[in-house]
């Protein structure tokens, strides 16, 4: 019977149409017991090729269809054109380990030497590294000139053996391919070697043809009507029955007879994946696992004082079931990384379902106590799962991440360490305006059309999209357009190309690039595996996230500053003290004024809770203890959001509603969120409580959450949920209310650990605004860009706080901000705009010059000596003088600024070795000083903020006049009068769960004001609304639980010359 | 002293004034004064120590000059100055509909205009038609609008608001922190002229427009009038030392509507009979709808060619010639079926384009000539309709026309099948496009029992069989 061995999958990345799922599928109908991939130079899609095939019941054979380079022959007919390299394609199917072992290392060789698409192998790389591999010998190889043939024929038997290389011949109904296929023929009679039969698929059926010619124009950056004869001349290359193959190869039964012969020779299978976790070097005596239990117990007695029993009997029982599934070794790395972080002074927490492990807790990988909060250690590691426990390390985002990545890399070796893909697949409108393009529509109507596709998810019923359609008119009178919907649809999740994931390592002992190839990133000194982190999860391999998160370098520069600034009093003091000042690890628990703040709101700059709709929530839910964080945390949320969980919370907890189980099974798992499911482990636990899931369908569940993939799988769960939940007795509103909060959650869900250790993140950072609010904003301004709002705002709250701020000066100013004595801030250099940093750490590491000095511990003497020792720019020189940074020099802002015109200006080659430096510069200036408004409005384009007055402050008597209320004074107006206010535009927010409803946020020189926009206005004011910086708003005040906001029902720019102010815009 | 007009852009939306405001405004100048210059698309200069004897004093000048541009229906602002960069700053930036300043004044009048004026008159400028300043003589324009909005963008970090804030700085100061260019646009501010006046020199046209007495229907009429009207046209070329290299004609007709041609001429020509035979072999392919009233034809001027004949390259026929021929081709033939004949980018079977044809081009490469296959091709244009038998998808026997009959078909290969262009739908196609609709076709090559070597197709759209040539 016929075998098809050579197939390529959408994972040849514009070379395929369909997906190895689709492929597995279609060979499952048409009844093939095995299937070969064959990709391009690579195993990307191997992994979900080999999940399908082995649950579609098809023996997955491994391949990979390699580029080689041949150079021209020496001593054939003398043509110049012969200098040139011929690239062909060498299609080699594994036969054993060793085989893919060789595989992985030829493609890694391939790609790491040169730059991305670019790779090419020549013969001689296969020297040694054939064993184990077929070669299939087709019409790639007579690419060129036919009288090399016989010499790359030659070499090929020479390097995989006799045996091993296949005359490959391919019938597509193309009358040049037949009489390529004569000279195959002739050349396997010659050397008496086997002929086999392929149909060098590139689509699962027929139709998919239309979507390969797509992506043959993208790759060609072309359309189809200019593409010619680059498309397919017709559509014979998808998979054919195996009855159909036969009657195209009657007259060759032999080529037949092969396949089936080959691949009973094709006995690798990926389950034989030699990868194995790097052994943790441990003391003499000591095996993984007793080590572990050593660290653990050390750790656990320090994490836990007193060391309770509970918190013993679940470390053991943890323990155990480590030792069992043999996974000492990973926790014990995990911790050697976290240890790394410690002795390097970098600040780690783990994050995820590793916050419900006690063990993890004891060696110090989280910092929330699984016993002390009830957590599930079964959502973290089960016996029954069979899969490696995933652990997140959040680390400070930036150079201090890296350094950890860099520490795995020397650590394990540049072939043992690698970073996982991501693959990048095509999706909504990018997808539209790729196929429109192709297609030759016009612009315009591929953004008509976009706009249109993006207002339903690709995966609606057919009938939404054919309603969806009409409304988008004239789309079904026009082919092309209708070829475009048809194809976007079939594109979606199709992998375009392979990107790096943002912190995902995986580490090997030995070599990383027998398990799977390695491909440079794009990031130098990187190299990324070709599976994603779930082909890797698939494949059991071990992957630790090294995740960037902005809010850890800002608590630990915080941290450091704090402590530093506490070992300068130390050195006064007699007995220095053992521990430092602060310790994130030991930050005083259940803080009231922490609270306090957080129940007024005030968290602008605080982790997770400064955006508009916690803001709105905090004051309702008003926290007054740890886990009423993580519920806050986790309920802002679009999961909860579209799941409607919010309100009824909120209500239960203000006693303004019952609290209510939807069946009486469920009050043991929502007790603690009030009867509302707000965990993805309440959701776990409900499926199995509500419709009898087994564990392992649960964590099916839980996957199809969070996989980009799910779509598709949560219908069928649906249904699976319905089913059993009818056994079970749960039907009508109780099954529709828990199937709407379970498939909500695949939207966004979050892990009630995951919840927790962000929790702790907003404690401490409420805790370092409250207590440490001078050096909170100091790191905060550091670590910009993060979070919800600009530095602008950010400052503005911070000297609503009291917090003094000074300018940016040359004089004094470090690149980065810096805290002055008496607790004044100090903006940084970082700030000008367009002021390089290799300027800036000149400026801040200068001296000041032993000849003059004019100013006490000045760094310069003057703008010339500036622009002497920094070499800086004539823009950025401007900046510096428009903004005032120069005045140290005796000079204000317009004086500066005629002053750097001269200095800057180039000097002549006669008076180029002047001491110009030292020179007296006339500092008199024959400009008029700027005035307050120029000097903010030269703040602005400088630096993007202003210490000085916000620039309502300059209209205030005129708003006044205007009846506009100031933003401070809005909670003591009553609800539901008419208010007017105007302010800077800080915020804009149209979030996909709020129905169209936009949301500002206005601020004036008395704090923010809250605007919400119904959609109606938003569509007649669109332009006035997101364009203009300042706004003035007309509307009714609405005050509900504290939370004030104003419902606009008009609204329109404020004239006048305002300076440029950037906004956080989320729409 | 000067006369500057400047438009005044009565639609508050409008930035740039349109063509006509722009042709009115150039026409007004003419009238008012033969030397005079377009300095931006709104503002034209006029020199008027030639006009004082015709209308008075300068201001009487400067009135009628205005009252010129009412009746013309050009709202607009007059300025008079003793330089000519004085008057164009007051006519843009000034507040009264005239304004006159007496010599020696300029730089107090100048003073209270805002800064942002000196910028617009040049940032308007439109580099086809402004004069070179002359201290930017060695530069490009580009430059000299670059260099100016770096340095207003100094300006206005420094504060300075008037064309008085800018003038009072110090100059040796000013130039050196901006050099000549801070140094000219203060001189431009004082209202001193920078650079010389250049005047627009009258425009060439080549139109001859010819009334009938009564309607004219006939070809032969109308060749006559052609003939003579393109007989002073080319004389009129020919005294400027140029040749037609495009010829419009416009017929008005009496349904009140023009007819237009335009004939895009291969290479320029000066021959009226060639240029005769051409226009009326386009007009009789394209007929008008009605008797014409009037003629307009207009000619695009070209450079006249200059013809170097050689003794090693063979002797083509001239362009008149060619193009004359190929003419009455098309006009025979049809559009798009007389030229060259090119191979497309397409896998369609026997899919090919016309091009112009060009003796240049049709050249054959020997290398080509060495590559061309043993057996030919003969393509039948179009296709021979056929019935064909077949046995197991095999065809047996070929009923056609053509001389082909009804025969078995002793031997074939095939099918090889090709299909394409999917994203047009069939009807799209029309008989003389190169790119036609979607195909799907398998092709037979089969031997006839007449010993004939034919090539048949299946249509599978259509679900019918052809015959598209034969084997040589």
């Amino acid at each position: 019977m016929y075998l098809e061995l050579h197939t390529a999958s959408a994972f040849s990345f514009l070379d395929g149409a369909s997906t190895p799922e689709a492929l597995v599928e279609r060979a499952a109908a048409l009844g093939y017991s095995a299937l070969a991939l064959l990709d391009r130079d690579g195993v990307y899609g191997v992994p979900r090729f080999h999940k399908a095939a082995m649950t579609a019941g098809i023996r997955p054979i491994i391949g990979c269809e390699l580029t080689i380079r041949t150079d021209g022959v020496k001593g054939s007919q003398a043509n110049k054109k012969r200098s040139t390299p011929l690239m062909r394609r060498l299609p080699v199917l594994v036969e054993s380990k060793k085989g893919y072992r060789h595989l992985c290392q030829l493609v890694t060789r391939m790609k790491l030497r040169s730059p991305k698409g670019k790779g090419a192998l020549t013969l001689d790389d296969f020297e040694g590294s054939t064993e184990g591999l077929v070669a299939l010998a087709g019409q790639s190889i007579f690419t060129g000139y036919q009288t090399d043939v016989d010499e790359v024929f030659n070499r090929l038997r020479g390097l995989f053996g006799r045996s091993n290389v296949y005359v490959e011949v391919q019938r597509h109904l193309l009358r040049d391919e037949e009489f390529q296929n004569r000279l195959l023929i002739d050349l396997a009679s010659a050397y008496r070697a086997p002929v086999i039969a392929t149909n060098g698929v590139r689509f699962a059926t027929v139709g998919d043809r239309l979507l390969h010619d797509v992506l043959t124009c993208v790759r060609y950056k072309t359309t189809l009507d200019r593409a010619g004869r680059r498309l397919t001349r017709n559509s014979e290359r998808y998979l054919k029955s195996p009855d159909a193959m036969e009657r195209l190869f009657r007259d060759l039964p032999g080529a037949l007879r092969s396949t089936e012969e080959l691949a009973g020779r094709l006995q690798y299978s990926m389950n034989d994946l030699e990868y194995r976790f790097p052994v943790y070097p441990v003391p003499n005596g000591d095996c993984m696992g007793s080590f572990l239990r050593k660290v653990t117990e050390i750790g656990a007695r320090k994490r836990y004082q007193p060391y309770h029993e509970r918190a013993r009997q679940q470390i053991a029982r943890e323990l155990a079931l480590i030792e069992k599934l043999d996974l000492a070794g990973y926790f014990l790395i995990v911790w050697d990384l976290v240890n790394f972080c410690r002795r390097h002074d970098i600040l780690v927490q783990g994050r995820g379902s590793a916050a419900n492990s006690a063990v993890c807790y004891s060696l110090g990988i989280t910092a929330v106590d699984p016993v002390g909060m009830d957590l599930l250690f079964e959502r973290f590691l089960s016996e029954e799962r069979g899969e490696w426990p995933d652990i997140d390390l959040d680390l400070p985002s930036g150079e201090r991440r890296e350094q950890v990545i860099q520490y795995v890399y020397e650590r394990y070796g540049q072939a043992g360490a690698a970073m996982t893909a991501n693959v990048i697949t095509y999706r909504g409108r990018s997808a539209m305006r790729e196929v429109g393009k192709v297609l030759g529509i016009d612009a315009d109507r591929i953004n008509r059309l976009s706009k249109t596709m993006g207002k339903f998810a690709w995966t609606d019923s057919p009938g939404a999209l054919a309603s969806y359609l009409n409304d988008a008119k004239s789309v079904n009178k026009d082919l092309r357009v209708r070829k475009c919907v048809e194809l976007w649809q079939q594109i979606q999740h199709l992998p375009r190309h392979l990107g790096q994931h943002s912190g995902g390592m995986v580490l090997c002992r030995g070599r990383l690039d027998e398990v799977v190839p390695l491909e440079p990133a794009s990031m130098p000194g990187r190299v990324v595996i070709q599976w994603d982190k779930d082909d890797c999860a698939d494949m059991g391999i071990i992957k630790v996230d090294l995740l960037g998160l902005g809010m850890m370098a800002v608590l630990q520069d915080a941290i450091g500053m704090v402590n530093k600034s506490a070992l300068k009093d130390e050195e006064q003091e007699v007995i220095p003290r053992k521990r430092p000042v602060l310790d994130l690890g030991h930050l005083p628990q259940n803080d009231p004024d922490v609270y306090q703040m957080l129940q007024k709101a005030d968290t602008i700059g605080v982790f997770q809770v400064e955006s508009r709709a916690q803001m709105a929530t905090l004051p309702r839910l008003r926290p007054v203890c740890f886990y009423d964080l993580v519920v806050e945390v986790a309920l802002i949320r679009p999961g909860p959001i579209v799941g409607k969980m919010v309100h009824p919370y909120l209500k239960r907890r203000s006693g303004q509603a019952p609290v209510v189980y939807a069946h009486p099974a469920l009050e043991p798992i929502l007790r603690r969120t009030l009867g509302v499911p707000l965990f993805q482990e309440q959701l776990l636990r409900i499926a199995m409580v509500a419709a009898g899931f087994s564990g392992g369908e649960a964590e099916e569940l839980r996957r199809a959450f969070g996989f980009k993939r799910s779509n598709q799988k949560m219908e069928q769960i649906e249904n699976r949920l319905r089913v059993g939940m009818a056994r079970q007795g749960i039907t009508d509103k109780a099954a529709d209310e828990i199937v709407r909060s379970i498939t909500s959650f695949a939207m966004y869900g979050f892990p009630e650990s995951h919840a927790a250790s962000f929790a702790l993140l907003v404690y401490a950072s409420a805790y370092l605004k409250v207590h440490f609010s001078t050096v909170f904003y100091v790191a905060l301004l550091n670590n910009q860009p993060m979070g919800f709002y600009h530095p602008a705002t950010l400052i503005r709250d911070a000297q609503r706080r009291g917090i003094k701020f000074q300018e940016i000066n040359v004089q004094r100013s470090d690149w980065l901000c810096t805290v002055e004595k008496e607790g004044v801030i100090r903006l940084g250099l970082r700030y000008v705009l367009g002021l390089r940093e290799s300027v800036g750490q000149l400026i801040q590491s200068a001296c000041h010059s032993q000849k003059r000095l004019p100013v006490c511990n000045a760094r310069f003497n003057s703008i010339d000596d500036l622009v002497a020792r920094t070499k800086i720019w004539r823009n950025e020189l401007v900046a510096l003088a428009q903004i005032g940074a120069l005045s140290e020099f005796g000079h204000d802002r317009r004086a500066a600024l005629w002053q750097v015109e001269q200095a800057i200006r180039p000097a002549g080659k006669l008076f180029q070795k002047s001491e110009s430096v030292n020179q007296e510069i006339d500092s008199t200036s024959p400009l008029s000083s700027m005035t307050p408004m120029e000097c903010v409005v030269a703040d602005y384009i400088g630096t993007g903020l202003t210490l000085g007055p916000h620039p309502m402050a300059f209209r205030r008597d005129e708003l006044v006049r205007r009846g506009v209320t100031f933003a401070r004074d809005l909670p003591k107006a009553g609800h539901g009068c008419c208010v007017r206010v105007a302010g800077a535009v800080v915020t804009r927010q149209r979030p996909s769960t709020a129905k169209g409803f936009v949301f500002l946020t206005l601020e004036d020189e008395t704090g923010l004001a809250n605007v919400i926009i119904r959609p109606d206005l938003f569509a007649s004011e669109c332009v006035v609304i997101t364009k203009e910086s300042f706004l003035m708003v007309e509307g009714t005040l609405q005050i509900q639980e504290r939370v004030v906001s104003i419902k606009a029902e008009r609204i329109q720019s404020l004239a006048g010359d305002w300076p440029e102010i950037a906004s956080h815009d989320f729409h | 002293m000067f006369v500057g007009v400047h438009i005044l852009l009565s639609n508050g939306k409008q930035r740039l004034p349109n063509t006509k405001q722009c042709n009115d405004l150039v026409e007004l100048a003419r009238a008012c004064s033969p030397h005079f210059t377009i300095f931006n698309q709104t503002t034209v200069v006029l020199d008027a120590n030639g006009l004082r004897g015709l209308w008075g004093d300068f201001r009487a000048v400067g009135s009628t000059v205005r009252r010129m541009a009412i009746q013309r229906g050009i709202h607009c602002r007059v300025a008079l100055a003793t330089t000519r960069t004085a008057s164009v700053l007051l006519a843009y930036g000034g507040s009264k509909a005239l304004t006159v300043t007496n010599p020696g004044h300029e730089k107090e009048a100048l003073a209270l205009l805002p800064l942002t004026v000196l910028e617009s008159v040049f940032s308007e400028t439109n580099t086809s038609e402004l004069t070179e300043p002359s201290f930017y003589s060695s530069r490009k324009r580009e430059v000299f609008q670059h260099a100016g909005s770096e340095v207003f963008r100094a300006f206005r970090r420094w504060g300075l608001s008037t064309l008085g804030d800018l003038t009072a700085l110090p100059c040796d100061e000013l130039f050196a922190r901006l050099g000549v260019d801070g140094e000219a646009w203060q001189r431009c501010a004082r209202g001193e002229d920078v650079w010389p006046l250049m005047s627009v020199p009258d425009d060439l046209q080549f139109k001859e427009i010819y009334d009938f007495e009564w309607p004219i229907e006939g070809f032969e009429p109308l060749a006559f009038v052609i003939g003579q009207v393109l007989e002073r046209l080319m004389e009129k070329l020919a005294q400027c030392n140029v040749a037609a290299a495009a010829l419009t004609v416009q017929c008005w007709l009496v349904t009140r509507v023009y007819h237009t041609r335009t004939l895009q001429l291969p290479t320029p020509i000066r021959d009226p009979q060639v240029l005769q035979t051409l226009l009326l072999l386009d007009l009789e392919t394209h007929p008008p709808s009605a008797g014409i009233d009037r003629i307009i034809v207009s000619v695009t001027p070209g450079p006249a060619r200059a013809v170097q004949f050689s003794l090693l390259r063979r002797a083509f026929p001239s362009p008149e010639q060619l193009s004359t021929l190929l003419a009455r081709l098309t006009t025979l033939m049809g559009k798009g079926k007389c030229g060259a004949p090119i191979l497309v980018d397409s896998h369609r079977p026997g899919a090919f384009d016309m091009q112009t044809f060009n003796p240049n081009n049709a050249r054959i490469q020997s290398s080509v000539v060495m590559k061309l296959p043993l057996v030919g091709l003969r393509r039948f244009r179009c296709p021979v309709a056929a019935r064909v038998m077949t046995d197991c998808g095999r065809p047996v026997q070929i009923s056609a026309g053509d001389g082909i009959g009804t025969r078995s078909i002793v031997g074939c290969a095939g099918p090889w099948r090709s299909s394409g262009h999917w994203w047009m739908s069939r009807e799209s196609a029309s008989k003389h496009q190169s790119v036609d609709g979607f195909w799907s076709y398998d092709e037979w090559d089969v031997v006839l029992s007449s010993g004939g070597v034919y090539r048949i197709y299946r249509d599978r759209a259509l679900k019918a069989w052809f015959v598209s040539g034969m084997m040589d």
